[in-house]
């Protein structure tokens, strides 16, 4: 019984890394710019093809492709963003909300068209190795995914905190009109949001590939999940999407574990109505919300 | 401009109505009728979804949710109790008012996107649900409604679609009934001031979260009526065909293509999406192709016509531009 407890923990914990990983890219999009992009499963499943296509080009095994996803996830976020967010700057916020559920639905289709609809997976030996500490295992890919997640968001948290990028980021979060007249260029601010906060969804795809299949309806899943961390993290805060998205992958495994795993997002749902309810700024938000 | 069409849109909603009775007349292939069924009952959805997702601007992704309420108590009831499809109508209108309320709680003391958040994560949940119990849902594999019953108007059960048409069709009078009279009540026009500008509703003394939770209550109990009637049309239903996110998603689109806020509007954008999306599916198939039109779909509505199709039978379209423009966020 303790050795399924420990191991649903650990599976646990390593999931919530990933689960961490893309709530921040959420979190930083939604705190410099008021958007929430319901887009962002689909590239985190971009980010999988690309390495796929990295994989298929240069060959080698998923990380190796590391630079090349990061660039096409660059020019991937950049042509959205000039095409579509870029058009609805200053509209109200139910435009934003229907344009990524528009884009979600698309992206997922287009590379269902242009992939097909069947599994593509990278073959590489490291996908099926463990590492045992006493009598629990470790999956490596698992490790490795959780390991870089921890080091990108301590990475992005320092950008935020004490460079002059992550000052400007700052700024417009608090108060978009001031900051323009303080003379920062938001719009410029907004794209660089947008785009570094793809790139973790890309890359977060890429730490999942040796883990998940690659199909075009593999983003699902984190989506919904991804969107709640946010939320019961607070806005913009990158310390709430890091402790929700731990929190979150806890609480699934155990309930996956002892329950049934079809329920483990219904426990993330009833936990987000609560946190809804009783402290609507999210854990560790401080001010009243308005999107 | 709007008070202008109010007036002149029950004629063009009667004209409409006696057109639609007349169209099982002529139209004889029961494979239009079947189609034209779902036009009807996507333009009923979309009205329905209309009144919280249009009038107040207030986006679901869950009524989806609502319709599979519907649906799964009419078809279940029926075959587990052999009671018709009628009687299931109050049970369903219960659950789905219950759920609204839960929904719409918590949500609506905030603002923007935590509405559709929950919404989204409610039907994907009700979706998961009707998997996981699998022994009287028939989980992914789905269930037929049962033939038990005697065929005949009572039981809902017909040899071909045409009562159907013409059930769909009294729905959405109905609906559109609705509508007309929400647009006129406290509720409805507060729900627009709402949408304009919350902050100013709120501070003229509007309580929102009461305006915004009875308006979403009333949408959600019209979608799972029309539901009992989509599952009993459809005669099989699996958690993809009522509860999916694409249903969610197209019931929304039908309003958002023809002119969120408007009586014709979703009527409009069924009578074209609906068409559309069946034609694209014998075309590229169920997936992909036809499901990239709703994706598309959205995009380019958002970008270029925010007021959907509608905006080109108005003379002073231009004037609605400018303001759609300088709505904050």
């Amino acid at each position: 019984m303790s050795w399924i407890v420990g191991q649903a923990i650990i599976n646990g914990l390593l999931a919530g890394g990933i689960y961490a990983l893309i709530s921040t890219g959420v979190t930083i999009i939604f705190g410099v710019m008021k958007m929430i992009n319901f887009a962002m499963g689909e590239f985190l499943m971009i980010g999988m093809y690309m390495t796929w296509i990295g994989y298929a080009v240069f060959g080698g095994n998923g990380y190796t492709q590391v630079l090349f996803a990061i660039a096409a996830m660059v020019v991937t976020a950049y042509v959205c963003f000039r095409l579509t967010i870029e058009k609805l700057l200053g509209r109200s916020s139910t435009a934003y909300i229907l344009m990524t559920v528009g884009l979600s639905f698309f992206l997922q289709n287009l590379m269902q068209i242009i992939f097909g609809p069947n599994y593509k997976t990278i073959p590489s030996s490291i996908n099926t190795q463990s590492i045992y500490v006493g009598e629990y295992s470790i999956s490596v890919p698992k490790l490795i995914a959780f390991i870089c997640a921890l080091v990108l968001i301590f990475v992005i948290s320092e950008i935020m905190n004490r460079t002059s990028l992550g000052r400007v980021m700052r700024a417009t979060a608090e108060k978009t009109n001031v900051a323009e007249m303080l003379g920062i260029d938001t719009k410029r601010t907004f794209t660089i949001a947008f785009i570094m906060g793809i790139v973790l969804a890309g890359i977060a795809g890429l730490l999942l590939t040796p883990i998940y299949d690659i199909k075009p309806t593999a983003g699902t899943i984190f989506k919904s999940t991804a969107l709640m961390i946010v939320v019961l993290g607070g806005e913009g805060s990158i310390k709430g999407a890091f402790i929700c998205g731990m929190f979150v992958g806890l609480v699934e495994q155990l309930v996956a574990t002892f329950i049934s795993p079809d329920l483990g997002p219904a426990a993330i749902f009833v936990f987000f109505l609560l946190v809804v309810y009783f402290r609507p700024q999210g854990l560790f938000g401080q001010r009243r919300r308005t999107v | 401009m709007i008070r202008k069409n109010l007036k002149r849109q029950p004629l063009i909603l009667l004209g409409l109505l006696l057109i639609l009775l007349g169209v099982p007349l002529v139209v004889k292939s029961n494979y239009y009728i079947s189609i034209l069924v779902y036009c009807l009952a996507f333009a009923g959805l979309g009205s329905a979804w209309n009144l919280i997702g249009g009038y107040g601007g207030q986006i679901s992704w869950c009524h989806s949710g609502f319709l599979a309420i519907g649906a799964y108590t009419a078809i279940m009831i029926q075959k587990y109790l052999g009671i018709s499809p009628w009687l299931t109508i109050g049970i369903g209108v219960v659950l789905s008012f219950c759920l609204a309320t839960m929904i719409g709680y918590g949500t609506f003391k905030l603002t923007g996107a935590y509405f559709s958040l929950a919404t989204m994560a409610f039907s994907e949940i009700l979706r998961l649900l009707l998997l996981y119990f699998k022994g009287i849902t028939g989980g992914a594999a789905g269930m037929y409604a049962p033939n038990k019953l005697k065929p005949g108007f009572g039981n809902l059960m017909f040899q071909t679609d045409v009562p159907f048409y013409y059930i769909m069709l009294i729905m959405l009078a109905l609906v559109a009934l609705v509508a007309v009279i929400f647009e006129k009540t406290k509720t409805g026009q507060y729900l627009r001031a709402i949408k304009d500008n919350e902050t100013a509703a709120q501070s003229l003394g509007i309580e929102t979260f009461k305006v915004k939770l009875r308006a979403f209550q009333l949408s959600a109990v019209i979608t799972s009526v029309i539901g009992v009637f989509y599952g009993t049309f459809l005669g099989f239903i699996d958690p993809a065909s009522v509860c999916g996110n694409d249903v969610a998603v197209k019931i929304g689109l039908v309003a958002i293509i023809g002119g969120t806020g408007t009586i014709m509007g979703p009527i409009m954008g069924a009578f074209i999406l609906v068409p559309l999306i069946e034609f694209a599916g014998v075309l590229f198939g169920p997936r992909g192709g036809s499901q990239l039109l709703y994706g598309l779909g959205i995009i380019l509505i958002v970008l270029f016509m925010p007021d959907g199709l509608i905006q080109l039978f108005r003379q002073k379209a231009w004037g609605k531009k400018e303001k759609a423009k300088s709505g904050g966020a």
